[in-house]
């Protein structure tokens, strides 16, 4: 029953409810009154007949005393006129019937075959005595039965038992409770009525409140707001209902914003996640997934891929490990493996993930995410790979730098003691011998320092020594350094310098030295036929030219380079293809190191060319300082003094000094002794740092020149040892290096040494160092003049002549250079003549005493047929052309 | 001889009908009662001593004494009170005793008139009830005389003298007896 009431509608409910109650108060209350009603229609029956039945008895005292039966008779006639009674029956004391009186029966004679009811009390009570009061009555089977006790003088004469019919009564209620029920009827319907209309109060705003739930729950907005419209709990209800969505509202939009933060995360995160069914079959995937195993989408991802295992690890194995670490410790970490992307290509990917499991420890799913490493691991292999080709090259380096001190060590012997015997051998042929032996020796150490230099520059130790530098100087020298083979092979040698170029400029010297002479090499190399122009151009950045642009170029007319290979010379080790080995020889080194020089000095050098038609080599410096103060050569310590000739070295002259000479190598010592005994300087040996301690405390000599490598106590700390004595501490000490490493010179600067030679020593750089330290004196050598005894006039030269001196060189250069070494190469006395009467006029023409006295000597020697000394004057020429170079770069300087 | 048998038995049995049905000792029980019925329906005069309780109610028999000792039995015992007092039997052998009876029954051994007359002259007018049982009685004055009709004890009233005697009775002592006389007074 109660399943039915929770189903009806509220308002079903309510309007039940309302009729229920009122049913019940209905039922309750006309219940009572009609129940008091017939009780009470009842009692009025009864009260009605009892009032006639007690007199009636009354006067059935005297019969029943007279035991006159028929005046009895006559008396319960009288019951004729009450109504309803339809019998009477008189008993007498002794309870017999004494007279009758039945309605419709005019007889009241009674007999004893009266078959007249029983007094019911009589029935109840046979025994006379006990009788139930003196008036009863009782309703029973459709008849209200009364009993009246006669009793006359306080004495029981008798009783009267009436029968009266209750047709009429109950008729009575009968149309009462009709009326009753019509009437409640009336009232349930009104109230049915009253009820449909009020509940409304109740029930619509619940109705309302749940059609609008509905409403939101369909539509899912949670902006909706029912509004109170009261202070009952239905109003409290639709406040709280209003204040829930609110809270629902809020709720939906911080998850909202949430789950955007998080899809966002998801989505536009840079590594992959996933979840993972524990068959392999992935349950969600984000872009970042899909991308990484090249799939269009992550729901290509979850149609295409059903089990990683199977379809993603390279290498099973490794799944099963992947699986195997989940079940022991549920997670992992960085787990490296290679799978397959969708196009089968293989990449390299990182995977952090966690299992997923439920109460029970069931494994729901994995959960994790992925990265591609192949980036990482390509890096990683690089950075391993670059670091055993960089361990390579250092150990080659290393081992260059070891070598070069190996080979330079007899190198220096082979140079040395060449240049030493070239002075005291007089044999022609010997000389020529010599010869071969000191440019074969230059050659091997050209060759070395080509070597060193790469592994310099590849190691990225090649530092760049700007100084201020004349390029004239290096252009004449190029120009005569080439000019022989130049006119060997016939071949025409242009030198164009621009003008404006200034006398000096902030280059380093022997780099620029090394890139011209390889270019210009190169160009001699390789052509055969026509020209090599070098020329340069410059032009100034700013109005203060202070900077320029300077541009090299290199032209021949030469077998030229086939549009491919333009960028395989430069290659190191690389020649040109089919580039006939023999005929050209070279290592290859020269254009990769000249590249590199270029680069390393901010330039760019480029190549125009077509095989056959020659080539033109560009060198771009596009930034090139011109130097604001003159410098003064020679004062700058660790470089000896360009272009004093040997003449003047000659001439300088040290006092008594000793030097002490420390080498574990003895033809080292013995070289360097030599070149000191050449200047009058008495030398003292020691073999390594501890002898040369010894001698040095007990000599004290004017200067030790040190090597490093040695047995026993090395350069190093013996100089340690020196400047830290306090009596010999004075003592400067030079190091003597085979090592070609700039790191040297700093540490020179920062230890002890005072100074540093490179090996193979040269002899005026180490007359340099000696000059630096030892008193000396340069005296001018009287030129040894040829019998006229020409007194030399003094190397004095003009203002004008100095600003001319670029032409003079160029034209020198130009011209003469060229003319020198043919003529050096064929010695024909007229050649001679007429390259020294140009000479002498070039001198005269610019009032360069330099040039039209050793145009003069020259000539002289000439005509006077000595073939002694005009080889060597002639032979003398580049120091020459040297020498006008260092007063030009000198005055160019002081004009600036 | 049979045929006398149920003559007789005729005769009885018509005799018998014709004779009351119950016993002559019934009779006078039922007589006897009758005093104490009658007294209830009757009211003595204010100033007899009727209304005296302490008196006793004095119920005379003249003539020969039909009740044998029913009225001592009927009225001995402490609750058979007439009109609440006490009943006296009286059996009357002298005039003087009639005055102070209230019930006096006069039997009927007294059939000569002239007795009842003299007895009727001491009763004239005062407050004593003669009760009769002989034929014709009440109109000689007896305020009662009681009759046998149908098995029934009736009795007639004499109006005139009930009046006389200022006895009141009930309506419905009236109604029941056969008036001799008429209760209207003249």
């Amino acid at each position: 029953m109660m399943k039915f009431f929770l189903r009806i509608s509220i308002k079903n409910k309510l309007i039940l409810i309302i009729l229920m109650v009122t049913l019940l108060a209905i039922g309750i209350g006309f219940g009572f009154l009609t129940l008091h009603n017939i009780r009470s229609y009842k009692q009025d029956m009864v009260s009605n007949i009892r009032s006639s039945i007690e007199v009636i008895g009354d006067y059935c005292v005297l019969p029943l005393q007279f035991l006159y039966k028929d005046n009895a008779a006559n008396e319960l006639k009288k019951f004729q006129t009450i109504p309803h009674i339809v019998q009477a029956v008189l008993y007498d004391k002794k309870n017999d019937v004494f007279a009758v009186f039945k309605r419709g029966n005019e007889d009241g004679r009674d007999t004893n075959k009266e078959e007249g009811p029983a007094c019911p009390w009589h029935l109840a009570h046979p025994d006379q005595s006990g009788s139930p009061g003196i008036f009863s009555s009782l309703f029973k089977d459709n008849f209200l039965y009364a009993h009246q006790l006669v009793m006359g003088n306080g004495e029981k004469w008798g009783c009267l038992c009436i029968k009266a019919s209750t047709a009429a009564l109950r008729q009575k209620i009968r149309s009462h409770l009709f009326t009753m029920l019509t009437v409640v009827a009336v009232l349930i319907l009104l109230s049915y009525l009253l009820a449909y209309g009020l509940q409304t109060i109740i029930s619509r705003p619940i109705l309302e409140l749940a059609a609008v739930s509905k409403e939101i729950s369909e539509i899912q907005d949670y902006s909706v707001r029912v509004h109170s419209k009261g202070t009952d709990e239905i109003g409290v209800l639709y406040d709280e209902f209003d204040h829930m969505l609110e809270q629902i509202q809020l709720r939906e939009m911080e998850r909202d914003k949430a789950e955007k933060k998080y899809r966002d995360i998801f989505e536009n995160a840079a590594y992959g996640i996933f979840q993972l069914s524990p068959q392999g079959r992935p349950l969600t995937a984000n872009p970042a997934f899909a991308r990484i195993l090249g799939y269009d989408s992550p729901e290509e991802v979850l149609t295409g891929l059903t089990n990683v295992f199977e379809q993603i690890y390279v290498d099973k194995e490794k799944g099963n490990e992947f699986r195997e670490l989940m079940e022991k410790s549920d997670r992992i970490k960085d787990f490296e493996f290679k799978a397959y992307r969708k196009d089968k290509n293989i990449v390299y990917l990182s995977q952090t993930a966690h299992a997923v499991a439920d109460e029970d420890q069931n494994l729901l799913y994995y959960e994790g995410m992925l990265e591609d490493i192949s980036q990482k691991k390509y890096l990683e292999e690089l950075k391993i790979a670059k670091e055993a080709a960089e361990a390579a090259n250092r150990a080659k380096s290393e081992f260059l730098a070891n070598m070069s001190h190996e080979i330079r060590t007899p190198m220096n012997a082979i140079m040395g003691f060449s240049e030493l015997l070239w002075k005291q051998v007089e044999n022609e042929k010997h000389k020529e011998y010599l010869k071969t032996i000191t440019s074969s020796g230059q050659i091997l150490l050209s060759l070395i320092d080509d070597i060193l230099d790469l592994s310099k520059i590849e190691a990225g130790k090649l530092e760049i020594n700007y100084k201020p530098t004349s390029p004239h100087a290096i252009f004449s020298d190029i120009e005569s350094i080439f000019s022989q083979k130049i006119d060997q092979k016939g071949l025409e040698f242009r030198l164009e310098i621009d003008p404006d170029l200034p006398g000096e400029l902030l280059l380093d010297e022997v780099r620029i030295r090394q890139i011209l002479f390889n270019l210009v090499g190169n160009a001699v190399k390789f052509t055969h036929q026509g020209y090599i122009k070098l020329s340069v151009q410059q032009s100034f950045h700013k109005s203060d030219h202070s900077s320029l642009k300077l541009v090299f170029t290199v032209e021949d007319t030469g077998i030229g380079i086939p549009a491919d290979q333009k960028e395989l010379i430069f290659d190191a080790f690389v020649q040109q293809k089919n580039q006939d080995i023999y005929q050209y020889g070279g290592t290859g080194l020269g254009l990769s190191i000249t590249r590199r020089l270029v680069e390393i000095m901010g330039g760019k050098i480029s190549v125009a060319s077509e095989k056959g038609k020659g080539s033109i080599f560009r060198v771009v410096f596009s930034k090139v300082e011109v130097p604001s103060l003159p410098s003064i050569p020679g004062l700058a310590a660790d470089t000896p003094i360009p272009g004093i000739p040997d003449e003047e070295i000659e001439s300088i002259r040290f006092q008594d000094s000793l030097v002490l000479v420390v080498d574990d190598v003895a033809s080292n010592r013995v070289l360097i002794k030599e070149f000191l005994q050449s200047v009058n300087i008495s030398c003292l040996e020691a073999e390594n740092g501890q002898q040369a301690l010894q001698y040095a405390r007990q000599y004290k000599p004017d200067l030790v020149i040190m090597d490093i490598r040695m047995p026993v106590l090395s350069g190093y700390e013996a100089t340690a040892f020196i400047k830290a004595d306090e009596q010999m501490k004075h003592i400067p000490v030079v190091m003597l290096t085979a090592s070609v490493m700039k790191e040297q010179e700093d540490e020179v600067k920062q230890d002890n040494f005072d100074g540093f030679l490179r090996k193979p020593v040269n002899r005026i750089e180490l007359i340099a160092q000696l000059m630096r330290f030892l008193p000396h004196s340069i005296r001018k050598k009287t030129r040894e003049t040829v019998e006229t005894g020409e007194k030399k006039e003094p190397e004095t030269i003009s203002r004008e002549t100095q600003s001319q001196l670029p032409q003079i060189l160029g034209i020198l250069e130009n011209r003469f250079t060229g003319e020198w070494k043919r003529v050096s190469e064929v010695f024909i006395l007229d050649d001679v003549e007429t390259f020294a009467l140009g000479i002498i006029n070039l001198g005269n023409q610019y009032r360069l005493s330099l040039l039209s006295q050793w145009g003069e000597k020259l000539l002289k020697e000439i005509r006077s047929y000595d073939m002694e000394n005009s080889p060597i004057t002639l032979a003398s020429f580049p120091e020459l052309v040297k020498k006008i170079n260092v007063l030009a770069g000198m005055s160019s300087n002081l004009i600036h | 001889m049979r045929k006398c048998i149920t003559v007789l038995v005729l005769l009885v049995v018509t005799l018998l009908s014709a004779l009351p049905l119950f016993s002559i000792e019934d009779e006078y029980y039922r007589k006897a009662a009758l005093f104490k019925i009658f007294s209830q329906y009757i009211q003595w005069p204010k100033n007899s001593d009727v209304n005296d309780r302490s008196k006793p109610f004095v119920v005379g028999v003249i003539g020969k004494n039909p009740f044998g000792s029913i009225l001592e039995a009927a009225y001995s015992q402490e609750e058979n009170k007439i009109k609440d007092k006490k009943v006296e039997i009286r059996y009357i052998s002298k005039m003087e005793e009639i005055e102070s009876c209230h019930i006096l029954f006069i039997s009927k051994s007294i059939d000569k008139e002239q007795e009842l007359e003299e007895i009727l002259a001491v009763t004239r007018g005062k407050p004593i009830l003669t009760i009769g049982e002989t034929k014709g009685f009440a109109g000689k004055g007896v305020l009662f005389n009681l009759f046998i009709s149908r098995d029934e004890i009736r009795f007639e009233i004499n109006a005139q003298a009930l009046r006389e005697s200022r006895l009141i009775p009930s309506s419905q002592l009236l109604s029941v007896a056969k008036i001799v006389g008429s209760l209207e007074a003249p």
